[in-house]
């Protein structure tokens, strides 16, 4: 056993000795009392002597213990050595702070609540001991350890200072994962810090945390309260989503390019829900480091509301013919929380999609509807007229080879029977790279073998007839596609069940996928008649697979007049669009998510003025790596070339300025102290609360109170006993005068 | 002074006579208890008509040819015979000298401000004598420890008065009382029965007292006891832990008296029933005499009560 103060216990040894000096004091000489009636006093002390005796004993050895525990208690003895303050076991303090993006909330002091959390952080290194180990862990996701355990105060005050706020998420419980003692320091105590506000922007209750308390012989969590928090509103951008990713410039110049249309999410928390407000949205395209157009729409809130859409249209002649990746940005009023403000996404420009169409048969121009094949239906579907931003380039079959699939974006396998087994695997190749393959059902065949080796190239869950199926009644399309038709022919959902309403179907093969989800368009009696799926899900952060689309009815008029109704032109258009700007990867992300993939193994330079490192290199090792801080980011492979820009967004969760119920933190944080309730403090200086809690807790563990409530229930006794001692107010009987 | 104003007053309005139906040849008030025992003192009376002739005195009527009758119920006069106990527990007392003398004097004359046993004692002892030497009864007094210290001898004249009073200036000494040799020593002095008034706070052996009034009782004589003891010695009030030292050379004792106080009151409350019970088993009166009380309303309680228990054994 130890001493917390080694001088107090010896003390405390050396005044026991008190009432035995005290016992021998009181016999020391008085004044004899000369009394007659001796002969009855002897005789009364003579039956008495042995109880007395008794008592007396009793008496001296009570207060020898008591002074004893009183001594040993204030000197704080402690069952291991491990424990003493002076020693670098004795108590771990791990110092979590909240740099996310909610925490550069500003209320009406002018100073954020990163830096409070800062302040608050010196004030505690400032007065710890300075053998005690300390630990700085950041809260943004990704949390790290800035600094890891060690004495060195001085580090770890540098890195409290040079602490900035990122654009990401605050992450408590991938920071508390990372709270774990020194290898040799099992034992030891531990106290976590957390200097976070606690808004509903940086937790997650919903997320489960690990218990961490048995790394550690006790843990103690100290918090801020959030009822002391002064209450803000902020509204952020949650979203921001081109409806094409692939904007098409054209070659003719004469001609504007399509405007960019834009769907805009937005949320607001804090006391402004409760009121009607107007939010001004501006949007722009950022072009390298310029904007070239921009626009303004308003959002009006309901009192109550707390989400709200808007769809913009950016119009701008200036970006035809300039292949190239642009940053569309949005941008809404400033408020509690700048960094929300401001929201951008990456499109990519270029003057056409070229779509090889394979097909033996030869177009003539001089050849009547009526002898159209499904190849020419799509012809002249997607390049109606010159300087079309899609351009058809014939491919015949035998012909299909990888350098010719190269110089394409998709391909339309317009008679797939007539492609040879060994040119599958190349098209799967092809699409497995991100090209768009959309396969059409034969019209001549009667026996359809040659699904085969396409469903055998891609690997396509699918189950296809062999036979084509003849029905009785023309079955009309269903007036609403199917999930994945509405991701896909989102540009034309509005008029699509106008347009589907004229086509009839006669003949079709019967398709059924085992995933409901891959149906894209289904008769109205549910049969589905067009398929997509992707067929590799092995998406990497840079390139991601491409679509498979299969039409299960021919383009012929045998089997539909799909081709000869107003549907055909927007739905091919669509399809080859669409499935060509899926297959494109998104160029956005969350600020904080960790990047994989080639992605994670490009080096990033800053390409737009933004907070955080200006370079970000690639790691050494294969673990995955996030960006912080949101921004315009120009890729560079490993041979240094350019593979074009990514955005990086805050994150919207972070947006959430609403206070969080005390109960829920507690019962969220109980879960890492193994349902032990941290410790939220309500002082209005949460340093000094903090470290007078921590004073506490570094005496917590001690022996000292248990020895103290002994000495109480000494106490008490030695009271007792001295009142029965002293046979003071005792009643006496047989007294006669 | 032993005897304070108001105990003289309250005494006075009681007779002796009260107490003893003795016929004396000197006051002849007094009606003998000794019937039978007194053939000392013999009166004849002229006859009346109506008188038994039977005790007519034949002899007397030969000589004078007068009728006397010869009384059998003789009268005696009344010794008394005080014993004062001298030893050293009667030096002991917790009463202001100055509140229980009655005078303004604070001090006794050697120089004391208590009011010891002894003090009380010789004050009872003053108060008896008075009161039977005002009646003309004989008073002997004697003091006493572990032996007769000093002996008056028995007389009725007013010169014993002061020889009382000055052999009664005395103090207490430093021994232990012997009760059996005094009475021997005291009763050897004595010839006729006489009443023995023994003053004393009686801390002897029950069977030392019991050997003692076996001795006044096969003598012949009547007894009296008066017990003696301080307040504090009824009530044990002593608050702190002392030393206790004894008057009469017993061992210096360190103790709390609180803690034993229960024990002591029930050896000397039993011990102090012990005595009178003793006393009354030989017919003795006892009675307790406390040195913060008044004396006077004891003595006449003390002798009321006596007078009353002799009318009940008159008229039985």
């Amino acid at each position: 056993m130890t001493f917390l103060h080694p001088i107090m216990a010896a003390l405390g040894i050396a005044c026991i000795a008190i009432p035995i000096l005290l016992h021998l004091l009181m016999r020391r000489k008085r004044r004899p009392v000369v009394f007659a009636a001796m002969r009855f006093v002897i005789e009364a002390y003579n039956k008495q002597r042995k109880r007395l005796t008794l008592e007396q004993l009793l008496l001296l050895l009570t207060r020898i213990a008591l002074v004893a525990l009183i001594a040993l208690g204030l000197a704080g003895p402690m069952l291991s050595s491990a424990k003493l303050p002076g020693n670098a076991a004795s108590q771990l303090v791990f110092i979590l702070v909240d740099d996310s993006l909610n925490a550069t909330l500003t209320t009406r002091d002018s100073a954020s609540e990163l830096s409070g959390h800062i302040d608050s952080a010196l004030d505690v290194m400032h007065q710890l001991n300075q053998s005690t180990p300390v630990a700085l862990i950041l809260l943004s996701t990704p949390p790290r350890v800035a600094v890891s355990l060690s004495t060195d105060h001085a580090a770890v005050i540098r890195a409290i200072e040079a602490i900035e706020p990122a654009d990401a998420q605050a992450d408590i419980t991938g920071a508390l994962s990372l709270v774990e003692p020194l290898p040799d320091l099992s034992e030891a105590d531990a106290t976590i810090v957390l200097l976070s506000s606690l808004r509903k922007g940086s937790i997650n209750p919903q997320e489960t945390i690990d218990d961490i308390s048995q790394r550690f012989a006790s843990l103690t969590l100290i918090a801020t309260s959030p009822s002391r928090l002064q209450p803000a509103s902020n509204i952020t951008i949650t979203q921001l989503e081109p409806m094409r990713r692939i904007v098409l410039t054209g070659n003719n110049r004469n001609i504007a390019p399509e405007p960019i249309q834009l769907r805009i999410e937005l949320s607001r928390s804090g006391p402004i829900v409760r009121t009607k407000a107007t939010t001004t949205i501006n949007a722009s395209i950022e072009s390298g480091r310029s904007q070239s157009a921009s626009t303004q729409a308003s959002v009006r809130w309901q009192p109550g509301q707390e989400q709200a859409f808007a769809t913009l249209s950016l119009s701008d002649p200036s970006l035809s013919g300039q292949p190239q990746d642009t940053t569309l940005a949005v941008r809404i009023d400033n408020d509690a929380l700048l960094g929300d403000n401001l929201r951008r996404a990456v499109i990519q420009l270029r003057q056409q999609i070229r779509v090889g169409v394979v097909s033996s048969s030869q177009f003539l121009p001089d050849q009547g509807v009526a002898a159209f094949a499904g190849a020419d239906w799509v012809r002249a579907a997607l390049a109606p007229a010159p300087g079309s931003p899609i351009t058809t380039i014939d491919i015949k079959p035998l012909n299909i080879d990888p350098p010719t699939l190269a110089s394409i974006d998709a391909l339309l396998i317009a008679e797939p029977d007539q492609v040879p087994a060994n040119a599958w695997p190349d098209i799967a190749t092809f699409v497995q790279r991100g090209g768009s393959a959309v396969v059409l059902t034969p019209a001549n065949q009667g026996v359809h073998l040659w699904h085969d080796a396409m469903r055998s190239a891609f690997n396509l869950p699918w189950t296809i007839a062999r036979e084509p199926m003849r029905l009785d009644q023309p079955a009309a399309l269903n007036p609403s596609p199917d999930q994945q038709g509405k991701q896909l022919l989102a540009m034309i959902a509005g008029e699509y069940e106008a347009l589907a309403q004229p086509v009839s179907i006669w003949q079709r093969l019967s398709a059924y996928p085992e995933n409901p989800n891959d149906i894209v368009l289904r008769t109205a009696d549910g049969d589905p008649i067009m398929l997509a799926v992707r067929p590799s899900q092995d998406t990497s952060d840079y390139v991601s697979s491409g679509l498979v689309i299969f039409l299960a009815v021919a383009l012929d008029p045998d089997w539909t007049n799909l081709p000869a109704k107003p549907l055909f032109v927007p739905l091919v258009h669509e399809l080859i669009r669409a499935s060509s700007s899926r297959s494109l990867v998104s160029r956005t992300r969350i600020a904080g998510q960790r990047l994989s993939g080639p992605l994670s193994q490009m080096t990033l330079t800053k390409a737009s003025a933004s907070s955080g490192p200006d370079r970000i290199d690639p790691p050494p090792t294969q673990v995955a790596r996030a960006v912080s801080h949101a921004g315009i980011w120009q890729l560079h492979d490993a041979t240094g070339r350019s593979r074009g820009i990514i955005a990086f967004n805050p994150d919207p969760h972070a947006g959430n300025t609403s206070i969080s119920d005390e109960k829920t933190i507690i019962d969220w944080l109980s879960n890492a102290l193994h349902n032990q309730e941290p410790i939220l403090l309500d002082e209005q200086s949460p340093a000094d609360a903090i470290n007078t809690q921590m004073q506490q807790t570094n005496t917590g563990d001690l022996l000292s109170l248990p020895l103290l409530i002994a000495a109480l229930v000494l106490a008490i006794i030695e009271t007792c006993l001295a009142r029965i001692a002293s046979h003071a107010r005792k009643p006496i009987a047989g007294v006669v005068t | 002074m032993y005897l304070h104003p108001r105990t003289l007053a309250r005494l006075g309005s009681f007779e002796l006579r009260a107490k003893q139906i003795v016929e004396g040849v000197m006051s002849g008030q007094h009606r003998s208890p000794y019937k039978g025992f007194s053939v000392d003192f013999a009166q004849h009376r002229p006859y009346v008509s109506g008188d038994d002739i039977r005790h007519l005195d034949w002899k007397v009527y030969a000589r004078s040819d007068k009728l006397h009758l010869k009384q059998y119920q003789q009268e005696t006069n009344v010794d008394l015979i005080v014993m004062v106990d001298c030893s050293g527990s009667m030096n002991f007392g917790s009463r202001l000298f100055a509140e229980a003398s009655g005078s303004a004097q604070k001090t006794s004359i050697d120089g004391r401000d208590n009011w010891t046993k002894f003090d009380h004692a010789t004050a009872v002892a003053a108060a008896l004598s008075y009161i039977t030497l005002s009646q003309g009864d004989r008073v002997g007094m004697v003091t006493f420890a572990d032996e007769t210290l000093s002996f008056v001898g028995r007389s009725s004249s007013r010169g014993t008065w002061r020889q009382i009073v000055r052999a009664l200036a005395v103090h207490p000494v430093d021994k232990p009382t012997d009760l059996r040799r005094a009475i021997d020593q005291t009763l050897a002095k004595v010839t006729n029965r006489c009443i023995i008034a023994l003053i004393s706070d009686m801390f002897e052996d029950l069977d030392t007292l019991r050997q003692a009034m076996a001795r006044i009782r096969h003598r012949g004589h009547d007894l009296v006891v008066f017990q003696v003891l301080d307040q504090s010695e009824l009530t044990f009030d002593f608050a702190d832990p002392a030393p206790f030292q004894g008057l009469e050379g017993e061992p210096m004792l360190r103790i709390d008296p609180r803690a034993i106080k229960q024990s002591y009151l029930d050896a000397i409350n039993a011990h102090n029933k012990a005595v009178q019970k003793l006393a009354r088993s030989f017919g003795f009166d006892y009675q307790l005499v406390n040195t913060h009380e008044w004396l006077g309303p004891t003595l006449a309680s003390f002798i009321a009560h006596r007078n009353a228990m002799i009318k009940r054994s008159k008229l039985s």
